[in-house]
């Protein structure tokens, strides 16, 4: 079923991404693209809680909207003050992406573990 | 603090799982398209690039069309003064303001001025002031007609009333002629008198004895007795509305 999901979401997304013509301004698309990585992690992040049966849809769908868009400020505001503050949002998000990634794998393989000694 | 989910609340976390991917799959997908087409404009450089090149070849052969129909009049003046006194006459102010205004090569004794950007060792000195500047040659040769030049040149390029001398990011243009170092600044005249006004001017005097030797710019001048500056080959005549000024 999470799998189904998950490819469906992926395909849809990328075929409307790939019919619809709109474009990103190019000021906003820098932070568009950090928000993007902050919203990676909090899927990643959703999946292996789901995998772990701690999935919780408000702590999931404000984590995705807070994450994203306190990532895009940050970036924007060190433009604003002329520090690279994006920095600090790529590192968090992308150090906080592999670890999730690790517990997603945990996750997996204990279940698929489970699975086998079931049958 | 952990819940425990039921096999229908399974459901809708799978489902909303799958929305939030699909949705950030599809601004992925549109910040791709969007860097993608960004990179044209970097392709419209190369282009525009090549397409200057372009025009300045196609302006080098117009110019020397332009040459060549010079000559053609000059013969065709020489004919008809030949056989009429007035047009003689006519022809003689005409050859005379042609001197004046440029349009003619001038050969004779004058100096030749060599500015040179100074090499850039990293110092204390930035690459920005290192370079010689259209502000620097504008001076340069205002003191040579200050120093009573009747023609000046630089780098083959005839100064007239309607030259510019001007910079265009790193380069230099003059009669928009991209020009670069070493600038090689041929004046016809005393050459005594046209160095003394070289010093006279407080700017470039200060420029010569003090700017140039503290940055490295190379200066140089030398009397020559056979220097030879070419006509002006672009056009003369002003914009319509100053000529209505003008009357």
């Amino acid at each position: 079923m999470i799998w189904m999901s998950i490819l469906a979401g992926v395909t849809a997304g990328v075929l409307l991404g790939v019919f619809v013509t709109l474009e990103i301004p190019a000021v906003i698309a820098r932070y568009v693209s950090i928000a993007l990585l902050a919203s990676f992690d909090t899927l990643i992040g959703g999946l292996k809680s789901y995998l772990k049966k701690e999935f919780d849809e408000w702590i999931f769908v404000s984590g995705f909207l807070a994450n994203s868009l306190l990532a895009a400020f940050i970036s924007y505001l060190g433009d604003r003050l002329g520090i690279e503050l994006y920095l600090a949002v790529l590192l968090v998000f992308g150090m906080r992406i592999f670890q999730n990634l690790a517990e997603l794998r945990h996750a997996l393989i204990l279940k698929l573990r489970r699975v086998k000694k079931n049958k | 603090m952990t819940k425990v989910s039921t096999s229908k609340n399974r459901k809708i976390e799978a489902i909303l799982l799958g929305t939030f991917v699909f949705i950030s799959m599809f601004l992925l997908v549109l910040l791709a398209k969007n860097i993608s087409g960004i990179r044209p404009i970097r392709q419209n450089k190369d282009a525009l690039i090549s397409r200057i090149r372009e025009l300045e070849q196609e302006r080098a052969k117009y110019k020397k069309t332009i040459e060549e129909l010079n000559k053609q009049i000059g013969e065709l003046e020489r004919k008809t003064a030949s056989s009429d006194r007035r047009v003689k006459e006519l022809k003689r102010q005409l050859d005379l303001l042609r001197e004046e205004v440029g349009m003619t090569a001038i050969i004779g004794k004058g100096v030749e001025v060599t500015l040179k950007d100074a090499e850039v060792s990293g110092g204390l000195i930035e690459e920005e002031q290192a370079v010689v500047h259209d502000s620097d040659l504008r001076l340069l040769v205002n003191g040579l007609f200050l120093g009573g030049a009747r023609a000046v040149s630089i780098n083959g390029e005839r100064i007239t009333s309607v030259s510019s001398i001007r910079c265009v990011g790193p380069t230099i243009l003059v009669n928009s002629k991209r020009i670069s170092s070493p600038f090689v600044v041929k004046a016809i005249g005393d050459p005594e008198s046209l160095i003394d006004g070289l010093y006279e001017e407080p700017t470039l005097n200060y420029y010569i004895t003090q700017l140039f030797p503290e940055i490295g710019i190379g200066f140089s001048v030398k009397k020559k007795d056979d220097i030879r500056i070419p006509a002006y080959k672009g056009n003369l005549s002003f914009s319509k509305n100053l000529v209505r000024v003008a009357k």
